[in-house]
């Protein structure tokens, strides 16, 4: 009896220290903008990937990419967007985790006037939530 | 007639048991030991010369249990004939000896003329605890700084971090790998493996490594041998709300004669904790470890034991903190050799060898400025020491140890910014990288020698203690955030190699004027190397103020000039008093100064500047610690303890700061109050044993004065007063099944501890947590 206690108090023990962070997914969206534009984002790696966008002037074109992460890892998503009239576009840049919002932006952070051509610019940056 | 009045008269024959009680390690006399006698139920305890009186008994067979608290239960049988009186001679084994063979004897002294606090497991489990830091805070001038909801760091009489000389089982350290000591020492052992803790205050013991401000030793559970095969089995099961928090522990120890073992795990798991005022604190943590060892009796009187441990910590969350732990992994492996009586002059042999090994890794992903930064620190720290000694029988009773000890501590780390908050450059995220040691290295070599004799009524014991430090680093690189383009490399010294010799030591007498009342006198000098931060951190802050800190390789050692006094008043009716008395005058005293922007600017978001550690000198520190506790002659029992350290700097240099934060100024403060002092405080329990001590009712008084003793130089807030009330109660049901539980803070009282580290981003300290309910269950098999 002495040791069946013994060997079932070992394995419980034993069973109750783990522990994993738990996956999540997570989804780049850009949506509104009907002009080329440039993405930038942290991708399931942690690196960096640039990709161009041409919408062919049809601002409904949505360009999404999923992936899943840990929790607490970075979440990173730069858009530069050159519109002639930056006014007439309603575009929405999102961060989804799980499916909920994490971050969002639907106005420019800065303008950039560089080699005489206009440039507008969202980031929005993050850690995946414990 | 007359044979049936000489019949009656044997029968009627009145008789008499007098029982001498003695520790059987030291032939000591054992007061308080608690003796119950069957059949007839009675229930005696022995008086300050161990001793008791039966009268008044019947012959006939009789038992006795012997029960006290630091010794080995024992139980006998005694026959008890008419005629003359019985006298018996009982030698208890006390329970440290008995589960720590290796490590307790000649350990620590025995009888000392300074004051030595130890605190024995079945203390602990009677509280609700989940960090040796936390408990160590119910001795008297100890106290602790709170950053989070576990790894306190301890403060003993105003003396901290590496003042104090930390250590497990008699000589093994752990280097924590944290800058702002998320992981000292203390945080990589499991309260719940703890058999004993002592605590030395002053620079009086230094055969255990160089003594500061006080030793703390952490003694854990040892394997013992049996005389033929057993196996047993510890359990704890604890519960505290509040946190949620929920702790275990399990230990299988058992062995013969030649081979024992220990093997055990522990995990503990608790949530963020709410404080009384309702506020919630990022408190969360996860721990667990497992350990074995293993002992081999080599011969009669050697011993070796293998001894080898892994914790490991997890999201221990941190209020006070830029960032949290995120993982610690500990690996503690050590190989003792004993050997006992090996001749007629030498006493005992102790040899120690071991190697420590934390990997800590940190982030601040938790905080809301991650989403523009997100920072990431990875820190190795090793160390590898050894320590053997010898001990020697010389004069009558005399007692001399010399031996010798190393201790070689690495440390090496980095920081790893990733700045989200900006625009990619060159078309990727911006990662930024910073030392925060590179290749650190301090090494030491000790050579101690301690003396201890009786001369008449006088208890005399001395030690010398010499050691050898050297230390170096990398380049120490430091670079400027904002500067475009960033600027090389600062060196602000020379070199970081440094070279000390540093010679230590304590004498110490204790006269016994009667036979219930002694003084003792103490005089010491420790000195000790400035450790790794302070020779080395790379901007950090890692202070109570918001300043990054920089090392300074050039530092010089700091002496502490420390003197004791100590009155023991013992009666068995009247019960124990013990007055203490201490001055410290510490030389080059390590703190911090500011420096200018224009030399450095800082690298943490947050802080005001940066401060580099220098020598200051003239620093005073004094103060008194007081106990009373009731005879155990009475099932109503009470205690009281009373503490107070004062510090003062003679002369300090203050920054004046303009509303936006910019040094506009300076001016030299007097006596002004070092930083971090904790206020007196009183504490008094008051308990009643019911069902021969079976069941324990204990209602626990505090009370803490309001700080208002604070430095100046160091813009500290003052903190207010506070009044706890707890309640704990222990029943043992039978040898296997032993319950504890209680109330902890039961008015939910909202109250800080003047050290608790401030809330990162607030100006107010962290709140404790409120009103706790808990309950341990505890199983021996």
């Amino acid at each position: 009896m002495k040791k069946i206690l013994l060997i079932i108090a070992t394995i419980l023990l034993f069973a109750s220290c783990t522990k994993n962070y738990n996956d999540a997914s997570v989804m780049y969206f850009i949506k509104g903008l009907g002009e080329p534009y440039t993405v930038m984002y942290l991708n399931e790696s942690g690196k960096t990937i640039t990709e161009n966008i041409n919408p062919m002037g049809n601002s409904d074109t949505l360009w999404t990419y999923n992936f899943t992460e840990k929790q607490g890892d970075l979440v990173y998503l730069y858009v530069k967007y050159k519109d002639v009239d930056p006014a007439m576009s309603t575009f929405k840049v999102m961060i989804k985790v799980d499916d909920k919002m994490f971050k969002y932006a639907d106005s420019y952070d800065k303008v950039q006037v560089a080699n005489g051509d206009t440039s507008f610019v969202i980031r929005r940056s993050g850690t995946v939530p414990f | 007639m007359l044979v049936l009045i000489s019949t009656l008269s044997v029968f009627a024959q009145k008789n008499t048991i007098k029982a001498f009680v003695y520790d059987k390690t030291t032939s000591d006399p054992i007061s308080n030991v608690e003796v119950l006698i069957q059949p007839i139920n009675k229930w005696v305890v022995t008086n300050s010369k161990g001793v008791f009186n039966l009268t008044e008994l019947k012959a006939g067979k009789y038992s006795m249990e012997f029960n006290h608290v630091s010794y080995i239960t024992q139980s006998n049988d005694y026959e008890l004939k008419d005629g003359p009186c019985l006298v018996l001679k009982i030698n208890l084994i006390p329970k440290m000896y008995n589960l720590d063979e290796f490590v307790i004897k000649g350990s620590m002294i025995k009888r000392v003329p300074y004051i030595k606090n130890t605190v024995l497991r079945e203390e602990i489990e009677q509280k609700a605890v989940r960090d040796i830091g936390d408990y160590l805070r119910t001795i008297p001038n100890v106290s602790g700084i709170r950053k989070g909801g576990t790894n306190i760091d301890p403060v003993v009489r105003g003396f901290r971090f590496s003042q104090l000389n930390i250590q497990i089982n008699g000589g093994v350290k752990i280097e924590g790998g944290c800058p702002n000591r998320m992981d000292p020492t203390l945080s990589h052992v499991d309260i719940d493996a703890i058999e004993a803790i002592e605590v030395i205050k002053g620079p009086y013991a230094l055969r255990y490594g160089p003594s500061f401000g006080g030793v703390i030793n952490l003694l854990t559970t040892n394997p013992k041998p049996y005389d033929k095969f057993e196996i047993h089995l510890k359990g704890i099961k604890g519960y505290e709300s509040n946190w949620n928090g929920t702790k275990e522990r399990l230990a299988v120890m058992g062995g013969n004669k030649k081979v024992f073992f220990v093997f055990a795990g522990n995990n503990e798991n608790y949530g963020n904790y709410t404080a009384g005022n309702g506020e919630l604190i990022n408190s969360e943590f996860r721990k667990f470890s497992y350990s074995g060892k293993i002992g081999f009796a080599i011969k009669e009187n050697h011993k070796i034991l293998f001894s080898y441990d892994e914790s490991y910590g997890r999201d221990v969350l941190f209020a006070a903190l830029p960032m949290d732990e995120r993982t610690d992994d500990t690996k503690l492996m050590s190989f003792d050799y004993t050997a006992r009586k090996i001749s007629k002059t030498i006493s005992s042999i102790d040899a120690k060898i071991f190697n420590s090994d934390v990997n800590h890794l940190m982030d601040n992903k938790n905080r809301s400025f991650s989403d523009t930064v997100a920072a990431t620190s990875y820190i190795e720290a090793d160390q590898l020491g050894y320590r053997a000694e010898v001990g020697l029988n010389i004069f009558k009773k005399g007692h001399l140890y010399i031996g010798t000890d190393f201790l070689q501590t690495k440390k090496d780390g980095e920081r790893l910014k990733n700045i989200i908050g900006q625009d990619p450059a060159m078309g990727k995220v911006k990662v930024k990288a910073e030392d925060l040691w590179n290749d650190a290295l301090i090494e030491n070599y000790g050579f101690f020698t301690e003396f201890k004799d009786k001369f008449g009524t006088f208890e005399i014991v001395a030690a010398v203690r010499l050691d050898l430090n050297k230390a170096t680093s990398d380049t120490i690189k430091l670079v400027g955030m904002s500067m475009t383009p960033p600027p090389p490399v600062l060196i602000l010294n020379d070199s970081t190699d440094s070279e000390f010799t540093n010679f230590s030591f304590s004498v110490g007498a204790t006269k016994k004027l009667t036979d219930n009342f002694s003084v003792g006198l103490s005089f010491g000098r420790g000195v000790r190397s400035p450790d790794m931060i302070e020779r080395f951190i790379i901007l950090l802050p890692i202070g109570y103020d918001k300043y990054d800190y920089l090392g300074n390789p050039q530092l010089e050692p700091e002496t502490n000039n420390e003197v004791d006094l100590t009155f023991n008043y013992n009666d068995d009716n009247i019960g124990a008093f013990e007055l203490n008395g201490f001055y410290s005058k510490v030389d080059n005293f390590i703190t911090g100064r500011i420096l200018p922007k224009t030399v450095q600017k800082p690298l943490t978001a947050g802080v005001i500047g940066v401060k580099e550690f220098y020598n200051q000198d003239n620093v005073n520190i004094w103060g008194f610690e007081f106990g009373y506790k009731t005879s155990l002659n009475y099932k109503f029992g009470a205690n009281v303890t009373a503490a107070y350290t004062n510090a003062t700097v003679s002369k300090i240099t203050r920054h004046i700061f303009d509303a936006n934060g910019n040094a506009t100024g300076t001016e030299e403060l007097t006596n002004d109050p070092l930083s971090e002092m904790p206020p007196m405080e009183i504490n008094a329990n008051i308990f009643y044993k019911l069902f021969r001590a079976k069941f324990i009712p204990n209602i626990h008084f505090r009370y803490v004065t309001s700080q208002k003793n604070v430095s100046q130089a160091f813009y500290e807030n003052e903190t207010p007063s506070f009044t706890l009330l707890d309640f704990n109660m222990t029943y043992k049901f039978n040898s296997i099944l032993t319950l504890t539980g209680g109330i902890n803070n039961i008015l939910d009282e909202a109250y800080y501890e003047h050290l608790n580290r401030r809330v990162i981003g607030s100006s107010v300290n962290i709140y404790e947590p409120g009103r706790v309910f808990f309950v341990n269950l505890i199983v021996n098999i």
